[in-house]
């Protein structure tokens, strides 16, 4: 192909008559097209390599080459992309868990080579059955690969993601004939170096990148509150949408509901996200991916789940809750604002609470030598396990397993293999390769310290950032808010809004939810079944805290450590009945009795009877010692631990509220609600004062 | 991990399949085909890797096959994305690929079968037991407890023996044999090598470097009566003298015989005990020239051979072992 012709293509995509190419994008369909090379393009986001590669699919596919394989963390290719790839003629189509009822469909079309290009997320290629079904078979004629996010490919990429080691290996084993397309908008010389020496034979195009409209700005703000208050004080004088980023789901959820509460509209989004109306995860999270794209809400309210390279133009701010793990996972965030722009705002708050996040995710990062090696002497003693005989068999947590096998499969040689949904032992001598995990650790540990320097710089902010990233344009910005002070946003807010602030943490339960199964064979002394009856299950109950969270997590810590839960966590778990309301309304209490602190739950429970006027009961007797709840990992030792633990004696048949102080798996009410309910109690709402990580 | 390199690349792409859910009507060129066209490749100053830059009209306007068609290798090759695929999901299960360049590849099938020997095998554990010498076991189903339990004694013998058993995976008792006593096993797989590799009873063996499976078929190949019958044929190429194991209905109930590598037939050795133990023999009793001669006999022959033996006095040396191998009470 043509310059020339190349340039009629782009300017048939985008519409535009007397469009030019940006710089170097036809050096890089060159390359692809006319010398089937393997391009690293690192280019901010904008750039246009959707462009690039949609360009090279017609070129390719008009030579008869096969399909172009796209592996990309987005969810869907975006509209815009979408109507210039047809106006190439170029039929797209993406296969992810939001359209498996389609599968079938594309399949079909894809082995009749009626399909150009094929959006994929690196997750797939971990899913069996869609490999099976649908990759391996088109894969004898592959016309052009394109990974983007290209940057997860390095161990010094600032988010190891595991299903990019595969991608790497995959690229690694590609024979010569097949072009490649490696893109990031964020990659220092260190990542470009490492991805240059892990992918043979690949060149390099290197753009700026620049992000002039962009005014940054760093605040630190120790508490929660003070952090939500100057949220709510400011967000509505900045122009357009944007996104808020925090580090952990749950605190993405408080703040969207406290963005809520005070009227701005605002939606959570991360890895668990679910909403009635949809029927999965990935199909909200696309509806509220459009939701902002269409400026249809202020703002979501994001973790790092928010799909790398969403692409919005007017982006109008990012806001950051907490500090991010890194400054090149700051960098990426906040440069997706003011792309198509004039102004556009980069805040980055920064509290008490940062440091023991990140070290939690460092630390958790991988999994304990322990229990991968437990996993290991399970797999090896069988002849291949399915995940839940796995969980039936040690006891470990289902997220712990998980992460064993997660980490275990992505190894090469691994010394398990996934057939068929069963998990095998492969005749691989292995060893956890310590070396690594600490090299990754320690690098993690650096990269924090690096944005905590970065956050009490004084220097040009933008400047700062585009040192770290090796950028060749280092000059000073001009417009952040140590450039020029006049244009930096206040820190302080109204005290009013620091209270309702610090009041709303308070009032922030969690609901418990429903358990409709116990583990089979697990409760064999109390003969239940697998499935519990409905009569049985326990209705939808309340937890006050979150274990030491902002709210009241840390004074219900500090209470248990002496013994005795005050009266001031009476007075908030009453409000917190009251204003949840439940109906029928409970016409007694009773609470989870234990051996070892008699009176901890009873006498907290039988306080909030008396000020809810109430009768107390001790319905539940405990019959048997049994190890601490907090010692069983999964759900069948959970369970099978309380098999006979507990005898009900003295109930009523009216509804009941059933107290507890610590709620991990949520097993424990589910036991006992069920036995209360067989002794003829009426409806049993849970509720208890603090959950712990895992509940 | 071990990167291939392109001339391997570019042999896979040639000869192998990937994977059971593939386009049909591309069949990659057997190890004669690929024999061939290789010899030809070679004459004309070209390698394989070379078929893996642009242009392959240009450097093949000279070849002209009826079946090896341009067409077709040009489809072959287009294959990288199901090789890279494949080739990542066998890796990380520890499955390995020999070319017939490869120092590993076992010089034995390249000798005895030349241009037909496998233009490449898949294998998982010890790849350094292939240029051992070995002895073979083949044979009938493991019908009785007897016929296992002296099979078991085959393998100990050749382990004892400081030899390496080479069978196929009928014999489990041979394998178990040899691997119980110290010894090693190459087993030739017909098919799906990556299911097999997970089989238990191999595990510790494959860690231990005792044991290594082998495959001339894509790892995840399903069974067809071909691969059965090529699998035969090299164990039998591979194996410096074979045993077979025929059960008889009179006494005594089982008989070792000697299989003939180049005839494909029993050479059916009655001469009681002392002849049936013969395969257990290696082969440093004999000069190369004589087993030669030995296995090429036919029954009929073997009587003179005997004569000129003894007066050549290897019978004395033969004797001496004999004892060794009870195998048959
Ligand atoms: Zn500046």
């Amino acid at each position: 192909m043509t310059q020339n012709e190349g340039l009629q293509l782009l300017r048939t995509s985008i519409n535009n008559l007397n469009a030019q190419f940006h710089k170097d994008q036809w050096e890089a369909i060159d390359a692809l097209v006319n010398h089937r090379k393997r391009m690293l393009v690192v280019e901010r986001t904008g750039w246009g390599k959707s462009s690039v590669y949609f360009i090279a699919t017609r070129a390719l596919r008009d030579k008869g080459f096969g399909v172009t394989v796209i592996i990309s963390p987005l969810l869907a290719l975006m509209r815009n992309q979408i109507v210039s790839a047809e106006r190439l003629g170029i039929n797209a189509v993406t296969i992810n868990s939001t359209n498996s009822k389609e599968w079938q469909l594309i399949s079909g079309q894809l082995l009749d080579n009626e399909v150009d290009a094929l959006l994929i997320s690196p997750e797939r290629l971990a899913n069996e059955n869609f490999m099976e079904t649908i990759l391996t078979p088109i894969s004898d004629k592959i016309g052009l690969l394109v990974v983007d996010e290209a940057h997860c490919i390095s161990d010094w990429g600032h988010d190891f993601r595991p299903d990019y080691q595969r991608i790497t290996r995959i690229l690694q084993q590609m024979p010569p004939t097949i072009p490649i397309l490696a893109t990031t908008a964020t990659a220092n010389n260190r990542v470009v170096d490492d991805i240059e020496r892990q992918i043979g034979g690949i060149e390099t195009i290197r753009g700026t990148l620049v992000r002039d409209s962009l005014i940054l700005q760093n605040i630190k703000l120790s508490s929660q509150a003070s952090r939500l208050a100057w949220i709510i004080e400011y967000i509505n004088s900045i122009e357009g949408t944007g996104i808020i980023y925090t580090s952990t789901i749950r605190d993405a959820e408080i703040v969207a509901r406290w963005l809520q509460e005070n009227n701005i509209s605002a939606s959570a989004y991360h890895g668990n996200v679910t909403h009635q109306d949809f029927e999965d995860s990935n199909s909200y999270r696309q509806h509220l991916e459009e939701q902002l794209m269409n400026n249809q809400i202020k703002a979501l309210v994001a973790t790092t789940a928010l799909g790398m390279g969403y692409d919005k133009p007017d982006l109008g701010f990012v806001i950051h809750y907490q500090l991010p793990a890194s400054i090149v996972a700051y960098y990426q965030q906040v440069g997706r604002a003011g792309r198509a722009i004039l102004e556009a705002r980069g805040i980055l708050l920064s509290g008490y609470e940062d440091s023991d996040i990140q070290a939690f995710f460092i630390n958790s990062a991988f999994p304990s030598e322990e229990h991968v090696f437990e996993v290991l002497n399970i797999l090896e003693k069988s002849s291949g396990l399915s995940m839940r005989e796995i969980e039936g068999l040690i006891n470990l947590r289902y997220g712990q397993i998980e992460k064993v096998l997660k980490y275990l499969a992505i190894q090469s040689p691994s010394p398990i293999l996934k057939e068929k949904s069963k998990w095998y032992r492969t005749p691989i001598n292995y060893s956890m390769d310590r070396e690594k995990i600490a090299f990754l650790t320690n690098q993690r540990e650096e990269e924090f310290k690096d944005i905590e320097t970065y956050m009490e710089s004084k220097e040009c902010l933008m400047r700062y950032l585009r040192e770290t990233l090796n950028d060749t344009d280092t000059k000073e910005c001009g417009k952040c808010a140590n450039c020029n002070p006049s244009n930096s946003m206040s820190s302080s807010f109204s005290h009013d809004l620091g209270i309702k602030a610090s009041k709303f943490l308070k009032h922030h339960a969690i609901p418990i939810k429903v358990k409709k199964q116990f583990p089979k064979d697990a409760l064999i002394q109390y003969g239940f079944k697998s499935t519990i009856p409905i009569e049985l299950r326990h209705e939808e109950g309340r937890v006050l805290s979150k274990w030491m969270d902002a709210g009241w997590g840390k004074t219900v810590a500090d209470n248990k450590h002496n013994s005795y839960f005050d009266d001031e966590l009476v007075d908030a778990f009453v409000d917190m009945i009251r204003e949840w309301n439940p109906t029928p309304m409970p016409k007694w209490i009773t609470c989870v009795s234990s051996l070892t602190h008699t009176q901890l739950v009873p006498s907290f429970a039988q306080r909030v009877a008396t000020k809810m006027g109430l009768p107390f009961r001790e319905a539940i007797i405990k019959c048997k010692s049994n190890q601490p709840q907090k010692m069983m990992h999964n759900r069948f030792y959970q369970c099978h631990n309380l098999d006979g633990a507990f005898e009900i004696v003295d109930i009523a048949d009216e509804p009941v509220l059933l107290i507890d102080d610590i709620i991990d798996s949520g097993w424990t009410v589910a036991v006992l609600s069920a036995l209360l309910r067989q002794k003829g109690s009426g409806e049993v709402f849970p509720v208890v004062l603090s959950s712990t990580a895992n509940g | 991990m071990n990167m291939l390199t392109p001339s391997t690349q570019a042999i896979l792409l040639l000869t192998s399949y990937f994977s059971e859910n593939r386009v049909k009507n591309i069949i990659p060129l057997s190890a004669e085909e690929w024999g061939g066209f290789a010899q030809w490749l070679h004459k004309h100053n070209l390698k394989p890797e070379s078929l893996l830059e642009e242009g392959i009209e240009t450097l093949l306007k000279d070849w002209s096959d009826e079946s090896i068609t341009i067409t077709r290798l040009q489809a072959l090759l287009e294959r990288g994305g199901a090789l890279a695929l494949a080739m990542e999901k066998w890796q990380r299960a520890g499955i390995w690929v020999i070319t017939r360049t490869s120092p590993l590849y076992p010089q034995q099938l390249k000798k005895r079968l030349q241009n037909i020997s496998p233009a490449l095998l898949y294998g998982i554990g010890n790849p350094k037991l292939l240029n051992k010498q070995s002895l073979g076991v083949e044979s009938i189903q493991e019908s009785s407890q007897e016929i296992s339990s002296l099979f078991w004694k085959a393998g100990r013998e050749i382990a004892n023996d400081g030899y390496i058993l080479v069978t196929d995976e009928v014999n489990k008792s041979a394998i178990k044999g040899a691997l119980e006593n110290g010894g090693n096993s190459i087993v030739f797989v017909a098919n799906n090598l990556l299911q097999k590799s997970l089989n238990g009873a191999y595990r510790e063996a494959l860690i231990q470097n005792d044991l290594v499976l082998v495959s001339s078929y894509y790892p995840e190949s399903v069974l067809s009566s071909n691969n059965a019958l090529e699998t035969s044929r090299y164990i039998q190429a591979h194996a410096t003298s074979m045993v077979r194991v025929v059960p008889k209905s009179k006494n005594p109930p089982i008989q070792l015989s000697l299989f003939d590598n180049d005839t494909q037939e029993f050479t059916d050795l009655f001469f009681n005990f002392f002849i049936s133990q013969l395969q257990y023999i290696p082969n440093d009793t004999f000069k190369p020239k004589e087993l030669e001669i030995l296995f090429s006999l036919k029954s009929s022959q073997i009587t003179t051979w005997l004569e000129e033996a003894q007066e050549r006095k290897i019978i004395k040396r033969l004797e001496g072992r004999v004892k060794r191998y009870q195998l048959v009470e």
